[in-house]
Formats: structure tokens, C-alpha cells, sequence
């Protein structure tokens, strides 16, 4: 494969990975709007999409991130059909965060990869690194919230609502604990 | 490290959300969850990993000399001599009146410790001169980008363009009009262009000069005599000055007038002339008449290097002449030549005045109209009409002068498509 060829399939796969990510959140909007019968849960869909809209012109972290938690409300009182009241929330904001957090990072690279005048083969490969690397920290954040909402979930059976926040929040101190020891011996090691 | 929008905002959700839940007793504010992990496994990298961010750059550049409109590779590579860089944002500055044709100056990267990650551009430099790389910015970020640290490192290079000499054809006025002969003895000593005469041998005369046929139809020693070539003591004065140097955006005569003051001292140096020069502008640049063309290349050096400015004038011409070139300016045979792309009051002046000191005076006007008439409609600070308008004004204005010149000066126009045009000459 020549190597404009590869500039090109480069730039198109970034394009495509922002454009579906963008279009993820439109579709959840529309979903919102639709299923959301309240005027607020409307508001916030639409200010949705003029942020997302203004955040994709402009790839700017701001618009693109407060664009997604607009959602969050409209979006928990949908998931409240499938986890009921109190976990929706939950949900709802795991989506959100990873949503919103993916869409900034692509805007990011795509300003390196979306040059006019085409990118390196080196460049492409060490952006298409950080990418994989940005992905399983998102898994780590998302598995993470899953063990903390299993472990609450467990715990709920036992105590009451409110209890569940506090248990939740000593199981969230307990692995991010963790995880900083794991990564400390991880800095510590000599590498390259 | 300074924080980023990004982590305001999402700090302000989180915080907003246990409020709620705490006032409302309610999992409102449950979305605080992610939030928050977010937030510590981004960070929790860099607080463990500890020690400070060591970066340094350096560049290389493909040719450090290059005619106008070549290709030129730039290397900006950055090492990491510090702890782990999570993501790293490297962008380059480019200095102006350079374009990229292929590449970007932007990176996004991930970057261990001792590795290093080289950002490729190449671009096509236009305008003769020097250019100067020099700074980057480096934005040192974690994965998640809440939180930054910028650094604005110093990478420096310099690539120096050369006009593209330009060969035409030469018409019969144009080689007319650039082939002088004067009184200085040229660097083709005892020249041997044009058969005089032969003479009788005497003691000293180059045994490559005897006649050998003709010596011994005779029966004595004949050596031929040629006409020994003369050239002429030639003074380019270059106009850049601020207004006499028509500049749209980015567009600048300034390209043109060295291309065309190249070209003439090419054409002059060729036909065996010494050529001089005298820049006016910021730095008053001077070399005295020489011949070579290892003199036409100190002559293109100092004509790249030159700089517009409104220091020295064509007034002082007359003083610098006295001063720099006196034995070209007691004995009155030279030849001078202004280059000038906007011909103004004061060259005109100048021109008088040395024409009636008995110098022989040759105004080249570089013609720029047309460039800056597409550099102007390219800004679209004016319409069609407005435009045509203001070209012919121009057009009107550059005549008036060139008459004016006639009186006092062989007067020429220069474009970069038809070279050198004898005006109102036979």
C-alpha cells in the first residue's frame, strides 16, 4: 500500500471514529427528546445538540463534554425502564462519561490526523498508540464502576438507599487505592 | 500543571450531584462515581510515576540552502529524558511565508521515558531570504487531558533561499541593451575577442601570440595583436525602501526585485563588466565593483540578506557614491543602474542629479502590477471594478515616472515573464 494511500485510510478511520461517536450522541438525544416526556428533558436535548454540533466544528473539549451531561437527566429517567430509579443514575453517567471523554480525545488526535496536507506514517502509528492506550484506561474507569456498582448493589440488599452511597464511596477510595499502588510500581520500573 | 476546562467542568458536575443527592437523599448524584474515577486513575499515574517532565528537541532540516520553490523536509524530534510522558501534544511553530505542502505540524503522542517521536513536515519556501525555525510548544497533558503543563521549547534552524536564476531567450533589444563596453580593462586580460593587427616580436611577448605561418612566409618573428576587451565599472542601487516596495498581505515585491537585480548582474558580470551594489533600505549594504562569479555569488548573499526599511534613502546615494566608490565616481565612467519596483520622487531626484554629473544612468523598473492586482483580488479587499481601477491608476503613475527617467536615463522595464524591455529605445 502506497503511502497516500495510507494518509488517506489514517485520516478517514479517525473521521469515521469521531463522526460515530458524535452520531452516538445525537441518536441518544433524539432518544431523549423522544422518550423524555418533560419540556426540561426536550431543553436539555436540544442544547445538546447545538453544543455537540458547535464541539464537532470547532473539536473544543468544553462544548463536546458539557454537551453529553446535558443528557444525563433525560438519559437516567429512560434507563430507569431497565435498572429501575436508583441505578439509572448510575448508568446514565457511566455512558456519559465515557462518551463525552472518548469524543474529546478523538477531537484531539483529529486535529493531527485531519491536516490538509496529510500526516507521517510515524505520526499515524504513534497517535494510533496513545488511542489504544486512552481506550483501556476507559475499560479500567468502566470496570472499575461496574465491581463498585456489583459490590453496592450486594451491599444494598443488606442496608438501606443511603447506605449504598456511603458503601460506594469507600469501595470507589479502596480502588482507586489500588489501582495508584499498581501504577506506582509500574512508574517506578525503569521502561524505554 | 495547570488545569483545563474540561476538569472544571466535570469537577462542578461531580460536586453538584452529591449535593443533590445528599439534600434530596436520592442517587442523583450517583453520575459522581465515574467522575471521580475518572479523575484518579488520570492522575493516579502521574502523582505515582513522580520526578519531573525532561524534554528536549532538535531539528534537522533536509538542505540548509535551496532555490526558490523547492521542497524543503523538516525533522522536529522530541526525546524524553524524564518520567513517562501519558500524551503529549507537539506543536511546531512555522515562521511566516512558509507553506506546507505535505505533512503537519502537529503531533499527538505518547511518549516513555527515553523514547522519542520525530514530527515530519515539508514545505516550499517562496520568498528569497533567510528563514528562521525556532520554537515549539509542547503541552504535556494526562491521558484523560484534565490536567496540562506547557512548555515552549527551542529548536533552531535556518534554510536560506536563493532566487531561481532565470534563463530566457534573449532577444536582439535585451542583448543590446545589456552589453556594455567601457574604459576599465576587463578580467579577460589582453583580451583575444577580435584579430588587430601583427607586429614584430619583441622580448616578453607570450609565445602564444606568435604568428607562426605568417612568420614564416616573412622570415621574421610576427605576433598577432588583439583588442584588449574593456568592461565598465557597473553600480547596481537596489530600492528597499518601505515605499518604494509594494506589499499585499503576504505578498511582497521584495521576491521580484531580487530576481530582477539577479538577472541584471548575471546578464552584466557575463559580458566581462565589474558590477557593485548598494542596497538602500534598513542596513545600508554596499560591495565594491567586481568581477567573477564568485562576486555574483557575494552579491546574491548580500542582496538575500538585505532587509526593507526607511533608513536609507536615494538621497544618499550621491553621498555614498563619493564615499565608498571614489575613484568610479571621479572618473565618471561608470555605468549606474537603480532597480526599483515603485519608483518614487526621491530616485528620480537621485537620477537627475548624477545624469547631469556625467554618469550613465539605467533605471530598471520591476514591474509588479499584475502580482499584486491577484494578491489584492485573493484578500478580496476590493471588487472587480475598484480593482481594474486602482491596476490602471498604477499603470498610469509607473508611465508618468518612466517618462520622466527618459529624460535622464535609459530607462527598462522588468517582468518576471518578459525580462528586460528597452522603453522608448530604438
Amino acid at each position: 500500500m502506497d503511502q497516500g494511500r495510507r494518509f488517506r485510510r489514517a485520516r478517514r478511520l479517525v473521521i469515521l471514529a469521531r463522526r460515530r461517536i458524535a452520531a452516538l450522541l445525537y441518536i441518544t438525544a433524539g432518544v431523549a427528546a423522544i422518550f423524555d416526556p418533560s419540556y426540561v428533558g426536550l431543553g436539555l436535548a436540544t442544547g445538546c445538540v447545538i453544543l455537540l454540533t458547535i464541539g464537532y466544528h470547532f473539536k473544543g473539549d468544553f462544548a463536546s463534554v458539557a454537551s453529553g451531561w446535558l443528557l444525563y437527566l433525560p438519559l437516567a429517567t429512560i434507563f430507569t425502564f431497565a435498572f429501575g430509579p436508583f441505578w439509572s443514575y448510575l448508568a446514565s453517567g457511566v455512558y456519559l462519561a465515557v462518551i463525552t471523554e472518548r469524543l474529546s480525545f478523538e477531537n484531539q488526535v483529529s486535529v493531527a490526523l485531519e491536516a490538509p496536507a496529510g500526516v507521517d506514517a510515524e505520526g499515524k502509528r504513534l497517535s494510533g498508540e496513545l488511542s489504544g492506550r486512552h481506550l483501556r484506561r476507559l475499560a479500567t474507569v468502566f470496570f472499575f464502576v461496574v465491581v463498585i456498582g456489583c459490590l453496592s448493589l450486594a451491599a444494598s440488599v443488606v442496608f438501606s438507599a443511603v447506605t449504598i452511597l456511603i458503601v460506594a464511596s469507600v469501595m470507589l477510595i479502596i480502588a482507586v487505592g489500588m489501582y495508584a499502588t499498581r501504577a506506582g510500581s509500574r512508574g517506578a520500573r525503569p521502561s524505554g | 500543571m495547570a488545569l483545563k476546562n474540561k476538569l472544571a467542568l466535570i469537577l462542578i458536575i461531580a460536586a453538584l450531584g452529591i449535593w443533590l443527592s445528599v439534600v434530596t437523599l436520592s442517587g442523583i448524584g450517583l453520575a459522581a462515581v465515574p467522575i471521580i474515577l475518572i479523575l484518579l486513575v488520570d492522575q493516579g499515574v502521574p502523582f505515582a510515576g513522580g520526578g519531573p517532565c525532561k524534554l528536549s528537541v532538535s531539528r534537522r532540516v533536509t538542505q540548509p540552502k535551496v532555490v526558490t520553490g523547492e521542497l524543503v523536509l523538516v525533522e522536529l524530534t522530541v526525546t524524553n529524558e524524564g518520567r513517562d510522558v501519558e500524551r503529549m501534544v507537539l506543536e511546531d511553530q512555522l515562521p511566516s511565508g512558509v507553506g506546507i505542502t505535505r505533512g503537519s505540524t502537529y503531533l499527538v503522542c505518547a511518549l516513555k521515558r527515553g523514547a522519542h517521536a520525530t514530527l515530519r513536515y515539508e514545505v516550499s519556501l517562496l520568498d528569497p531570504g533567510d528563514v528562521h525555525f525556532g520554537e515549539c510548544l509542547v503541552r504535556v497533558q494526562s491521558l484523560f487531558g484534565l490536567t496540562e503543563q506547557r512548555l515552549e521549547l527551542v529548536a533552531p534552524a535556518s534554510v536560506r533561499i536563493y532566487p531561481r536564476l532565470l534563463s530566457r531567450r534573449v532577444l536582439a533589444s535585451r542583448a543590446r541593451a545589456l552589453s556594455f563596453a567601457g574604459t576599465s580593462p576587463s578580467r579577460f586580460k589582453g583580451g583575444r575577442l577580435e584579430f588587430m593587427n601583427t607586429r614584430r616580436h619583441v622580448y616578453g611577448d607570450p609565445l602564444r601570440d606568435i604568428n607562426w605561418k605568417a612568420s614564416a612566409r616573412l622570415g621574421k618573428t610576427l605576433v598577432n595583436e588583439w583588442h584588449a576587451e574593456r568592461g565598465l565599472d557597473c553600480v547596481m542601487i537596489v530600492d528597499f525602501l518601505d515605499q518604494d516596495l509594494p506589499k499585499v498581505g503576504r505578498w511582497s515585491a521584495r521576491t521580484d526585485v531580487i530576481a530582477c537585480a539577479y538577472e541584471l548582474s548575471h546578464a552584466l558580470i557575463g559580458s566581462g563588466n565589474r558590477v557593485g551594489l548598494l542596497i538602500l533600505g534598513d542596513v545600508l549594504v554596499r560591495l565594491q565593483p567586481g568581477y567573477g562569479s564568485r562576486h555574483l555569488r557575494v552579491l546574491l548573499e548580500r542582496l538575500i540578506k538585505a532587509q526593507e526599511g526607511s533608513v536609507w534613502s536615494a538621497r544618499d546615494v550621491e553621498g555614498f557614491l563619493e564615499k565608498f566608490f571614489r575613484r568610479q565616481y571621479r572618473f565618471r565612467g561608470g555605468a549606474l543602474f537603480f532597480v526599483t519596483a515603485n519608483p518614487g520622487l526621491d530616485v528620480l531626484e537621485a537620477v537627475r542629479s548624477l545624469a547631469l554629473k556625467g554618469f550613465s544612468c539605467h533605471t530598471i523598473v520591476v514591474n509588479t502590477l499584475e502580482q499584486e492586482s491577484v494578491a489584492l483580488s485573493e484578500l478580496r479587499v476590493a471588487g472587480e471594478a475598484s480593482l481594474a481601477l486602482g491596476t490602471r491608476v498604477a499603470r498610469a503613475e509607473t508611465e508618468w515616472f518612466e517618462s520622466q527617467f527618459e529624460r535622464c536615463s535609459k530607462v527598462y522595464e522588468w517582468t518576471k515573464d518578459a525580462g528586460f524591455v528597452e522603453l522608448g529605445g530604438s
